[in-house]
């Protein structure tokens, strides 16, 4: 790995997401310059199928409810997905918050993924709130645990990627 | 790569702990890596100070940010100014007399991102500088994602 974390865990998902989409007809990883979209260059989008994203919901979060107004929409309906990828360890609510004010800068995103960390309590209230601010748009969190869970179904092996998660017991 | 700076307000308990659930994020600017470290770096001996935010009520468990403290942030924004100053002059005679029709895309967009970034950035500090100067609970949070 470089001696950037924050460039290792974005191009680690870049990775990810790449490898995901050899196994899937529809779903297409894109990334825009930095230079063309200050505020927005550390962002990587998707174009999924709306099955593909609910079963990324299921698989990386035990709990997930599919959001209602998708659950409508045919399987293979696009879905544009926005991925956050957060290198902190702890997502507190300062970091939602910031990320909830992000979603209005893509108004024709219509999910939203926080990619990394472990939610603090507060973290998780703030992120009720944003659900609660955008009902039409799905938002979502991958935890560690749910990076294992996407590694693992598309065979990457984690430490290639994200060498701080092979450690199954260290849940950051 | 960037690093992300926040301008966040704490509801203090009585002893003064800054507690994560108590927290209300006023703003945030996303600065490039090398814009911030053009920034830190011509600030001589700018340091970040480390705070304890604890994840809720019952203090059990505990977190660190790095803030700027107020003679810090101060600094930062001298140098912000500067550095502001400065590319003023360089996109002036980079861009010169050239019309719009004859100015690549490119060189504009990363003149008005810099700016862009540098007057936001600039708005942030000033506004704990000059509003919540001595306001403890109003911090400058700096998230460095590298």
């Amino acid at each position: 790995m470089s001696d950037n974390k924050g460039k290792d865990g974005e191009h680690g998902a870049l990775a990810l997401f790449a490898l995901a989409s050899l196994n899937d007809n529809r779903l297409e990883v894109m990334r825009h310059s930095e230079t063309n979209v200050p505020d927005m260059g550390q962002d990587i989008f998707l174009k999924a199928s709306n099955v593909w994203v609910r079963n990324l919901g299921a698989l990386t979060n035990a709990t997930y409810q599919p959001h209602e107004q998708f659950s409508e929409l045919p399987d293979d309906s696009v879905r544009n997905v926005r991925i956050d990828v957060k290198t902190s360890k702890t997502i507190d609510k300062t970091l939602v918050q910031k990320a909830g004010a992000d979603i209005k800068k893509h108004p024709n995103t219509d999910t939203h993924i926080l990619f990394g960390g472990r939610l603090t309590a507060a973290g998780q209230a703030a992120l009720d709130q944003v659900r609660n601010d955008y009902p039409t748009k799905e938002i979502l969190h991958i935890n560690d645990s749910g990076i294992r869970a996407l590694a693992s179904e598309i065979d990457v092996p984690i430490a290639k990627l994200f060498p701080h998660l092979k450690d199954e017991t260290k849940n950051e | 790569m960037s690093v992300s700076i926040f301008l966040v307000k704490f509801a203090l308990d009585s002893s003064g702990a800054y507690v994560d659930g108590r927290s209300d994020l006023i703003e945030s600017v996303t600065v490039p890596c090398d814009l911030f470290h053009k920034l830190a770096m011509g600030t001589e001996g700018l340091q970040l100070s480390q705070l304890e935010v604890f994840e809720d009520e019952s203090r059990r468990e505990s977190f660190q940010v790095s803030c700027y403290l107020p003679n810090e942030a101060s600094r930062l924004r001298e140098h912000l100014r500067e550095i502001f100053l400065d590319t003023l002059r360089k996109s002036a005679d980079e861009v010169g007399s050239v019309s719009m029709n004859h100015l690549e895309a490119k060189v504009i967009n990363v003149i008005l991102g810099t700016f862009k970034t540098l007057t936001n950035l600039d708005a942030l500090l000033t506004r704990k500088l000059e509003v919540f100067c001595d306001d403890e609970s109003v911090v400058v949070r700096v998230d460095i994602n590298e």
